[in-house]
């Protein structure tokens, strides 16, 4: 049998905090263990990719912000037999959030290196928006091991194994464009497990949770971004009171909003 | 995303059915749930009553349905019944609040040529179904060890599966 | 002194009746000396799960109340907090919510019609002995089935717990594209809602009538479903928010449902048969012919006969689905815009099994304060009590077993929708004058 040789893993950097490229840092190491050797290149968005492709597997990290981006996506996809986008920022463009913020500079500033991409954050698009995307996965940052999975999946020419996400991988597996980052409305979806196809979203409203919370969901962020969309305490409770109230996570957060 | 085989020896339809806001009555919709979380590649439907059920067992070579019922057993109690080596026998009927229904509907899917294969019905004894009732402890721990079940099952014969495809 | 013998039938369950409640008859020396409908629903832990939410959250919780009827309790619960609002809901907005509601009329009357009621008649055990004989009949009640769920599917964004109804019409309405889309399995639908009447017109009818009061509601140009004042063929006459005036619930002692009453009269009957004898005028020129063709005057009294009655409505709902299509113009807003208040409001709507009458009260913020919510069936077990008093009064003759069975067959006149007000049925029949 003939030696196989090395595959070719990129990494591209768009706009995004670093949330996501330290992840893939933290996972060298077993990128090692399960896929033998690998050849890693990182780009960030400052260089150009030229000489370097054809590539196995490209991952793909932050959103498309400038016209710059979306000619260098394009190019990636090229590039890459298969691309695959990682965070929030690529598979949902989620920055646009920002503007709901009531104190975006000091956001800024700690996230960001550079403030000024506060201007270009008002049309940040998701990648999938620009060319086909192989498999997304979401996380803010991505769950390490998922990564892990979905990387020694596709370079082994099989479907990667993860858990099922919340909503709203369903959300962008049929196009649905995210009430709460476009509209302002509160949504239970990224803490709710998938499996209903993401249908109140589709129609324009929140989810309400009917699923019941994901594996280890993050209700408390979630709980936040519902206070600075105006969500008052007690609507809070009934939100994670419905007919999942008694699972644990949605439980403590219910009563976290209580009060005395 | 990993998405549920629908044909080859492992593909296997649950079916869930229940309502979620009658208590112990969700057991056969958090069987579902559970089993979706922990993989993926088995393809799960929800229903409220057994009539949807037809619809749900038209579409597979391989059924498994997971139900609340109401036989008078302690609450949690599990029962499994495998359709190709006994009839839902009349005592799981009574008492369940679907399960009438249910026998009904596999053998009217029977009576109609279209049942599946292979049919298994887990039941969940209930305790409590109020509106608004939560699901009791017991029937959580039944939904676990149901959901384990299935996917064990499941495991096995796609373990057999692939086995032969290696060995091809 | 020797006890009397009694004898115990005991009937685990009430075969094919949606949900389950249960069933006592006792005699003594000869004579029916009590009949029980016991239907087991502690309606304080379902205010209990209302109070406190918010307004807005009623037709979401309501509509798991009955998996079988769902768009009918979002639907009475959005017309009673839309009263309390003092919000209209009218045009198109109104137009596609009669069309989901036809969508339940039809998939509930098929399921009915023809997997619960019509094995009675023709002498099977059930629908699936019937499909044994019968298969095709069976896949056209399917079907007839479906096309009802794809009209809530596509209206209400799915066919179990529709996620699309909210306080003012929808979260999204759908494109003349959408709604056309039915209109081909439709114009089949009314076709075979047709051969429905026509079929069941040909069942065997014991005679057998009450001097019932009818209630439904009544509305000045349509076949009641959505709205309309509430009228008995006695003289009622009321606004919807005048039901508790006109209506009593009383507690009795063998059940925890409550027992309506009209005020200073008695029983009623609500359901087909009442909105048929009310409104038969507002059906559709096609279904009052069909009705005559099955032998059907103007009023019909005979609760076996509600079977042909449903099949009509089933008929009326395919044809006004299909009217409501042809006619629909996509509307500028999905909702209409509203703020909370402190109000009482009051909402009744046509369930398939009759009317289901709301009435919430909310605070300034919209919470809600107190929920009243009287379900047809529970409307109807006075008259289903006094109704088997009746039946089993002139059958008495009959060996146990069969008086049991047809007591069965006599409660699927009223299609009780247990599953609204109960979550156990046991039919026990005690003899106490020997074998």
């Amino acid at each position: 049998m003939a030696r196989r040789r090395r595959p070719k893993l990129a990494v591209w950097k768009f706009s995004s905090c670093d949330g996501c490229q330290l992840s893939l840092l933290d996972c060298e190491d077993e990128l090692l263990a399960v896929a033998g050797e690998v050849e890693i290149a990182y780009f960030l968005e400052a260089t150009r990719a030229t000489a370097a492709g054809p590539f196995d597997l490209s991952l793909v990290e932050g959103s498309i912000t400038t016209p710059h981006d979306a000619h260098r996506i394009h190019h990636v996809r090229k590039v890459s037999k298969r691309l695959i986008t990682i965070g929030a920022c690529a598979t949902a463009g989620g920055i646009q959030a920002l503007r709901n913020f009531h104190n975006v500079e000091q956001f800024i500033s700690v996230v960001y290196a550079r403030p000024d991409y506060i201007e270009t954050l008002r049309t940040s698009t998701p990648i999938a928006e620009h060319v086909p995307v192989d498999f997304e996965l979401r996380g803010c940052p991505v769950n390490k091991h998922q990564l892990l999975e979905v990387i020694s999946a596709l370079l082994n020419g099989r479907s990667p194994n993860t858990p099922p996400h919340s909503v709203c991988m369903e959300c962008k597996l049929r196009g649905a464009a995210c009430v709460m980052v476009a509209r302002g409305v509160p949504c239970l979806g990224p803490v709710t497990q998938a499996g209903c196809g993401a249908i109140c979203p589709a129609y324009g409203r929140g989810c309400y949770g009917c699923f019941g919370p994901k594996e280890t969901p993050n209700t408390r962020s979630l709980a936040g971004w519902w206070q600075r969309l105006d969500v008052d305490e007690r609507d809070l409770v009934r939100a994670f009171r419905g007919f999942n109230a008694y699972a644990e996570p949605f439980k403590r957060e219910s009563e976290a909003h209580e009060g005395p | 995303m990993t998405r549920p085989h629908t044909s080859g020896p492992s593909a296997v339809l649950v079916v869930g059915v229940g309502n979620l806001a009658r208590g112990d009555d969700a057991a056969g919709l958090l069987v579902a749930r559970r089993i979706r979380l922990r993989e993926p590649r088995i393809e799960v439907v929800e229903v409220p009553n057994a009539t949807d059920c037809l619809d749900a067992l038209r579409r597979g070579e391989r059924v498994i349905v997971v139900d609340a019922m109401r036989t008078g057993a302690p609450a949690g109690t599990v029962r499994r019944f495998d359709l190709q080596d006994e009839p839902l026998p009349a005592s799981f009927s009574p008492g369940s609040t679907h399960a009438l229904g249910l026998a009904t509907a596999v053998e009217l899917a029977r009576a109609l040529g279209t049942l599946p294969r292979r049919v298994v019905v887990y039941g969940i004894e209930g305790a409590r179904f109020e509106l608004g009732a939560a699901p009791s402890p017991e029937v959580l721990a039944a939904v676990d060890r149901v959901a384990e079940a299935v996917v064990a099952e499941w495991k096995s014969a796609a373990e057999s599966e692939k086995a032969e495809t290696c060995t091809s | 002194m020797k006890d009397p013998k009694t004898r115990t039938i005991k009937v685990d369950a009430l075969a094919r009746v949606e949900g389950e409640g249960a069933m006592l008859v006792r005699v003594r020396n000869g004579t029916v000396s009590e009949v029980q409908l016991n239907i087991y629903e502690p309606p304080r832990f379902f205010e209990a799960f209302l109070r406190g939410r918010s307004f807005r959250e009623a037709p979401d919780i309501t509509s798991r109340i009955c998996g079988i009827c769902p768009i009918a309790y979002q639907m009475s619960a959005c017309r009673a907090m839309e009263d309390a609002l003092g919000v209209t809901v009218d045009g198109q907005l109104r137009a596609l919510r009669r069309l989901i509601y036809c969508g339940e009329w039809i998939e509930s009357h098929a399921l009915h019609i023809y997997m619960l009621h019509a094995p009675d008649f023709l002498g099977y055990a059930g629908v699936v002995e019937m499909a044994r004989d019968h298969r095709e009949i069976v896949e056209r009640a399917l079907q007839l089935k479906k096309i009802g769920n794809d009209i809530i599917d596509v209206v209400g964004g799915r066919a179990v717990h529709p996620i699309n109804l909210r306080i003012g019409g929808f979260y999204r309405v759908p494109s003349r594209a959408e709604l056309r889309s039915l209109a081909d399995r439709l114009e089949w639908a009314r076709d075979a809602a047709h051969e429905t009447v026509r079929w069941t017109a040909g069942f065997d009818f014991p005679d057998f009538e009450s001097d019932y009061e009818f209630v439904a509601m009544r509305h000045p140009d349509e076949y009641p479903i959505t709205d309309g004042r509430i009228v008995s063929d006695k003289g009622l006459d009321i606004a919807v928010r005048d039901f508790n005036t006109e209506f009593e619930e009383l507690q009795v002692p063998h059940s925890t449902a409550l027992h309506a009453r009209v005020r200073g009269r008695g029983s009623y009957f609500c359901g087909p048969l009442a909105r048929y004898n009310l409104n038969f005028d507002r059906l559709s020129p096609l279904a009052r012919q069909a009705a005559r063709d099955a032998g059907l005057g103007p009023t019909c009294r005979n609760p076996f006969q509600s079977i042909v009655v449903r099949s009509v409505e089933l008929l009326y709902a395919c044809e006004e689905a299909l009217r409501l299509i042809y006619q629909y113009e996509v509307p500028d807003q999905p909702a209409v815009a509203l703020e909370p208040r402190a109000a009482v409001g009051h909402g009744c709507t046509e369930a398939p099994r009759g009317i289901l009458y709301h009435r919430y009260e909310v605070d300034a913020d919209g919470t809600i304060v107190s929920a009243q919510i009287v379900p047809p069936t529970a409307q109807n077990q006075a008259t289903v009590e006094d109704d088997l008093r009746r039946f089993v009064a002139a059958r008495l003759d009959l060996p146990t077993e069969e008086l049991t069975w047809r007591c069965e067959q006599a409660i699927r006149n009223y299609d009780p929708c247990i599953s609204c007000a109960t979550h156990f049925l046991d039919l026990r029949i005690e003899r106490e004058d020997g074998p």
